[in-house]
């Protein structure tokens, strides 16, 4: 179970081969979306999910096979490597804020910048990361990742009840936010 | 449920994560509650606008690269150490309590030893050296005199001899098996490491050692003795320092071994989710928490010589030739120095090598940010090394996404710039003197459909200019609401040139509260409002004709503002354009030529007898005092014709005539999706909110849907289908578009229903007599064996159908005649009246008449509307396949299964809450408040399941409880014959308070009506662009994109204000 997997006995490497590949294939670009959506930056998001892939695999024998747990495995694995690495780079992230800060002032116009078509777009996704983390993980695993409240309370290790709310609370808190 | 409890509800509502019945309780309650809709209304565009927003920006590979993927396929599974790793936290748990037993019976020996040492000083004896004794602990005595027999030291055996052997923890250890495993770590020391001073924690004793002796002992290591070098360093002053290499060295120990205490691993404090419990989260052991800030930098540059983190696995290369016990303590005796650990590794199976590979990159920019929290932790003395970036890291997370605060206002302004759908109709305020001089900027179709106004200045019989007639006062009406001029009992002249010179001080007068703006209405709309709908008359007046002039006269004089408005130009024209047709009598005359003015405002000169398509204009349904006349009346209408042919002429780039616009069939050619009751005949709905494209008015909505029918209580359907094969039906889209929308219907009916098909151009013949569907192929040879050629004799057609008909009578069916024509008809007004009391007279007999139109371009949609009228029937206009689809496949039930027959409704309104009202459209089925229980008066007729949707603008006021109105339907059920009637009363439950929470249905009605409004030229929706209602229909269309009708409607709606009104032919 503790690597949403169950053992059933040893076929070849080629099939554990095909199994990971399968696997890597069938969750990576979800994954990655995820993680780019924590920490913010496509390359650290694939050392994130690599990492994921690698603590699963660790453990992967021939003949394991995925059990329906893994999706809420991984997503929950990829979460805390995510935040791991946030916490690691929390200093550098600072810097890389401050740069972003410095680079949005200096287009004061908001005319000639990267970013103005999607100002709109920008603003809303600023305000998602000033969501509490949680409801932030909720929010994105429900409207982005598509994942049902059960399943999202697996990642989070919470009740499903408390994900309903957790999700309300975080839409109307944005809805509040962008009202203004 | 309460509505606090609902709203709670509405998120998962939207997400669609709710069991059955409690989605059923929130429906129940949302249809009752327009403020949870507004909620849900709010939550759906927020959970719209993150979805968007996270669509737009995501940027993440969709795949792995290609070395990161190629790295996690060539994962091993660590099979031997599996256990070990899986289960770390009971591992480490097991450590830390040897670990804490040990040190504990150290401790004790070590007091021991002391109390010993301090009763020998008392007794004078010359105190051993403490290095000594501690050698003499640990090896026992024997060691020692081999020990001292090797040093050579001279009071070795004297001092020993003062002691019986104490009890000596782990006598069995080896001395040389420690150089063993030094030998193994000692290619990866660089001299960096071995400065560093080093507690080498020798079972569950610490040895404080300078850098001379973890020096020495390295170079002793090779020689596999380090011993020579201790013995003679020890003194006191490092036996002192035992303490507290020891209690680093239990915190080092205890932190990997309780992940709950470590709050980095602890689920609660940052939120991350995992609880202590996830056994399978590794306790991250590259972030090894042991790191005592003594031997951290050691630790760190002995981790950058061996290039790998090692990812806390000192077991895994030991593992397999060192027991459990042996690894613990081993662990003991290397925990603080992880150089030993990663030299252990080092030479591992191959494997290690891909982690150390995985790792390069990555560690070396971990190194760095070990470096800089360590430089934190070192601040924080007694705080665990983890604890201070686990418990920091949240902050510093919300610090991180922290925006720069300028975005709260720009947002605001994005969303009022009407990118937040709804938000940009909000009413604009425009001053009334603006608005009337709005009409000089506006585009050509203004102008026109003015001059259709001033063509037909409605008068009553008394002669008093209508309300709405006055263009002027019409559109005062509208923006000022209160028009007040000073002289009420004067003539229409000073009236007209009153208000127009006085609209500001008026409006000014009104603002003082001087006026009440309904005095002086009132007296005048007493006449007026019992004249709604078909008693109005339009006629040609002196006083409308020549207002204009006295009017411009007036503005001249009054500050030399020019008044030129729309309204007045077109009056102007009017007066001076060729009036070719007499007014007078409006039953009786039928035409109104079409008379189109270009751009330039100037009326072209044309021919007085139009060839092009015939529409007959009516007037505008004008607001009314509710304290005057509180009941509107009218016939139910379902007809959508006037859509189809508005749809018909923009495709063809060209403003339809204001004349063929007809606000109740824009409206009603939409589905608004009302619940079709189940019990009684019809289900009535209302909905009302502030409009959005007047001030300070409401917006009521009334919807009327009747019963569906069930398939077996369908009835046979015989129809007789009259088709128009004259020479201008041979265009694609008039015969060929006949041919495949019968094909359609053919399909549509069951087979037990007939059909028959007469033909007419100049002469009418009988092409199939009643052949029931069954004989498909006979019916559809008939069908394609016709002919075009000839004139048109709608006449003779009509005659030998109802013939037909009433010759093939089938009791209890639905005996219907088709018409399917482009309408064309060389009609005398004589023969077109002959034809429509024929018609009245076979309906009384159950012979029923649907009219069908095809074809633009000599369309008479008068006759063929008065036509359906009179056979009650419907009336639809035929211009493409999914037209024909929607009317003959989608709406064929309706249409042939009439449910109610003469229905009307009559809306009531509490005088004390509406001020006054104006109907939206329906202003050729105008009843009298008396006629609605005149069972004998005509009115609309309702098929299965169609529905009819009536709208009024509202001027609300006073307190807000009460109710608003009641609406009333009575109609004849055309299965029962009896005569029905029953009511629903509008309450304040019904109103939004906001334009923006009603649901996207209103709006759409809302939208229509406006733009309905706008191309009729209506007096009221002056100042109101096509953007205006473009904007309103956009995020209807967005959010009810299943429907392709309302892309087009947008598609028409933006369209319009750059096409001009049609050419007349």
């Amino acid at each position: 179970m503790e690597h949403g997997s169950t053992t059933t006995g040893g076929k070849g490497s080629l099939e554990r081969y095909r199994q990971m590949e399968a696997i890597m294939t069938q969750h990576e670009a979800a994954l990655l979306r995820y993680a780019n959506r924590i920490v913010g930056d496509a390359h650290l998001a694939q050392d994130v999910v690599q990492n994921a892939f690698v603590k699963l695999f660790a453990g992967w024998k021939d003949g394991t096979r995925p059990s329906d747990k893994l999706k809420t495995w991984l997503y929950r694995v990829t979460h805390n490597e995510a935040v791991d690495l946030i916490r690691r780079e929390s200093r550098l992230q600072v810097l890389h804020q401050a740069h972003a800060e410095e680079k949005a002032a200096a287009c004061p116009d908001g005319q000639h910048c990267a970013a103005n078509g999607n100002e709109q777009f920008e603003t809303v996704l600023r305000h998602l990361r000033r969501l509490e983390p949680l409801e932030r993980q909720v929010l994105l695993l429900r409207l982005e990742e598509g994942l049902s409240y059960a399943e999202i309370a697996a990642v989070t290790g919470r009740t499903t009840g408390n994900i309903g709310c957790v999700l309300h609370n975080a839409v109307t808190k944005l809805s509040k936010i962008l009202a203004k | 449920m309460k509505c606090e409890n609902i709203r709670l509800l509405l998120t998962s509502y939207l997400t669609g994560e709710h069991d059955p019945a409690l989605k059923k309780t929130v429906d129940e309650h949302l249809e009752t509650c327009c403020d949870c809709r507004a909620s849900l209304q709010k939550i759906r565009s927020t959970l719209d606008l993150v979805q968007g927003a996270l669509a737009a920006t995501q940027k993440a590979p969709s795949r792995l690269a290609p070395d990161r993927r190629l790295r996690v396929l060539s994962t091993r599974p660590a099979a031997p150490v599996s256990w070990l790793t899986r289960h770390r936290p009971m591992v480490s748990r097991i450590a830390a309590v040897l670990v804490a037993g040990v040190v504990v019976i150290s401790l004790v020996s070590w007091q021991l030893d002391k109390v010993t040492r301090e009763s020998l000083e008392q007794f004078g004896g010359a105190p051993p050296s403490t290095a000594r004794l501690l050698w003499e602990t640990i090896c026992g005595r024997g060691n020692m005199f081999k020990l001292s027999d090797m040093v050579g030291g001279a009071s070795a055996p004297a001092s020993a001899s003062f002691y019986e052997p104490k009890p000596v923890v782990g006598d069995e250890m080896s001395v040389s098996g420690t150089p063993a495993g030094w030998q193994h770590g000692e290619p990866l020391l660089d001299q960096q490491s071995s400065s560093v001073s080093q507690p080498a924690t020798i079972e569950g004793r610490s040895y404080a050692t300078t850098p001379e002796t973890a020096a020495g002992r390295k170079r002793a290591g090779s020689r596999s003795s380090p011993l020579q070098e201790i013995l003679p360093q020890g003194d006191k002053g490092e036996v002192r320092e035992e303490p507290l290499a020891r209690a680093e060295s239990i915190d080092n120990l205890e932190m990997p071994a309780d992940p709950a205490a470590s709050p980095g691993f602890g689920g609660g404090t940052a939120g991350f989710g995992i609880g202590s419990g996830s056994g399978d989260e590794e306790p991250g052991f590259e972030m090894s928490p042991v790191k005592s800030p003594l031997v951290m930098h050691g630790l760190y540059a002995s981790r950058r010589a061996g290039g790998s983190v090692t990812t806390g696995r000192p077991e895994a290369g030991r593992d397999s030739d060192v027991g459990m016990g042996d690894d613990i303590d081993e662990k003991t005796e290397t925990h603080d120095d992880e150089t030993v650990a990663a030299a252990t590794i080092a030479p591992a199976p191959a494997n290690e090598v891909n982690v150390t590979g995985i790792m390069t990159d990555e560690s070396e920019r971990s190194d760095k940010y070990q470096e800089r929290s360590w430089g934190l932790d070192a601040g924080g003395s007694s705080v665990p090394a983890k604890a201070k970036p686990k418990a920091a890291a949240p902050t510093r997370l919300t610090a991180r996404t922290e925006a720069p605060e300028k975005s709260m206002s720009e947002l605001a302004t994005q969303i009022e710039d009407g990118r937040e759908p709804g938000a940009a109709v909000a009413p604009k305020p425009v001053e009334p003197d603006a608005r009337i001089l709005g009409g000089k900027e506006e585009d050509n179709s203004r102008v026109d459909s003015v001059a259709a106004v001033g063509y037909n200045s409605p008068i009553n019989r008394d002669g008093v200019p209508v309300l709405g007639a006055i263009p002027a006062l019409g559109r005062l009406f509208r923006e000022d609401r209160a028009v007040s001029t000073t002289e009420d009992a004067e003539g229409g002249e000073r009236r007209h040139t009153a208000a127009l010179a006085g609209v500001s001080t008026h409006s000014k007068e009104l603002r003082e509260g001087k006026k009440a703006p309904s005095d002086w209405i009132s007296g005048e709309l007493d006449q007026v409002v019992t004249l709604s709908g078909k008693d109005i008359t339009y006629e040609e007046d002196a006083d409308s004709r020549s207002s204009p002039l006295q009017a411009q006269d007036a503005s001249a004089a009054n500050g030399g503002r020019s008044y030129s408005t729309p309204a007045e130009k077109a009056a102007g024209e009017t007066k001076s354009g060729s009036r070719t047709s007499d007014k007078r009598g409006w039953p009786g005359n039928t035409k109104i030529p079409y008379r189109p003015i270009n751009a330039s405002g100037r009326v072209p000169t044309s021919e007085p007898e139009p060839a092009g398509p015939v529409f007959k204009a009516v007037g505008m349904n004008p607001f009314v005092i509710t304290r005057t006349n509180q009941f509107s009346t009218f016939g139910m209408d379902v007809d959508t014709a006037s859509y189809t042919l508005a749809r018909n002429y923009m495709l063809k780039g060209f403003l339809p005539p204001a004349e063929s616009v007809r606000t109740e069939e824009f409206v009603n050619f939409f589905d608004y999706t009302y619940k079709p009751p189940t019990d009684k005949l019809f289900a009535i709905y209302a909905d009302c909110a502030p409009t959005p494209f007047a001030r300070g008015l409401h917006l009521l909505k009334i919807g009327v849907e009747g019963k569906r029918l069930a398939r077996d209580a369908k009835k046979r359907a015989v129809l007789t289908c009259v088709i128009d094969t004259s020479g201008s039906m041979s265009e694609p889209d008039r015969l060929p578009l006949i041919r495949r929308s019968l094909n359609l219907l053919i399909d549509q009916l069951d087979p037990a229903d007939s059909i028959a098909i007469v033909q007419y151009d100049s002469h009418a013949r009988l092409v199939l007599d009643q052949t029931p569907i069954a004989q498909k192929k006979a019916i559809l040879a008939a069908l394609d064996s016709l002919q075009t050629s000839g004139s048109t004799n709608l006449e003779e057609g009509m005659r030998e159908g109802y013939k037909l008909a009433a010759r093939r009578f089938v009791p209890g069916a639905v005996n219907r005649v088709l018409l399917l024509s482009d309408g064309a008809a060389n009609l005398g007004s004589v023969e077109a009246s002959q034809i429509l009391t024929a018609v009245e007279s076979f309906r009384k007999q159950g012979v029923y008449c649907s009219v069908f139109g095809f074809g633009i371009g000599t369309y008479n949609d008068e006759i063929l509307k008065a036509l359906a009228s009179k056979g009650d029937g419907t009336y639809a206009f035929i211009d493409s396949m999914e037209e024909a689809k929607r009317v003959f496949v989608e709406k064929l039930t309706g249409t042939l299964n009439v449910i109610a027959a003469d229905a009307k409704i009559q809306v009531e309104f509490n005088p004390d809450r509406v001020k006054r009202h104006r109907q939206l459209g329906y202003e050729e089925r105008q009843l009298r408040k008396e006629q609605f229980r005149d069972d004998t008066v005509d009115a609309g007729e309702v098929g299965a399941g169609q529905s009819v949707t009536a709208l009024y603008e509202l001027e609300l006021d006073g307190p807000r409880d009460g109710k608003i109105g009641t609406v009333r339907v009575r109609y004849k059920n055309t299965g029962t014959g009896k005569v029905e009637e029953f009511e629903r009363a509008i309450t304040q439950a019904d109103i939004c308070h906001t334009f923006e929470a009603t649901d996207s249905r209103f709006k759409l009605a809302a939208g229509v009506a406006e733009f309905a409004e706008i191309l009729r030229g209506s007096d009221y929706a002056g100042g109101i662009r096509y953007s205006d209602v473009a904007a309103v229909l956009r995020p209807v269309a967005l959010e009810l994109n299943l429907d392709f009708r309302l892309q087009e409607l947008v598609r028409m709606v933006q369209g319009a204000s750059s096409m001009p009104r049609a050419p007349a032919k």
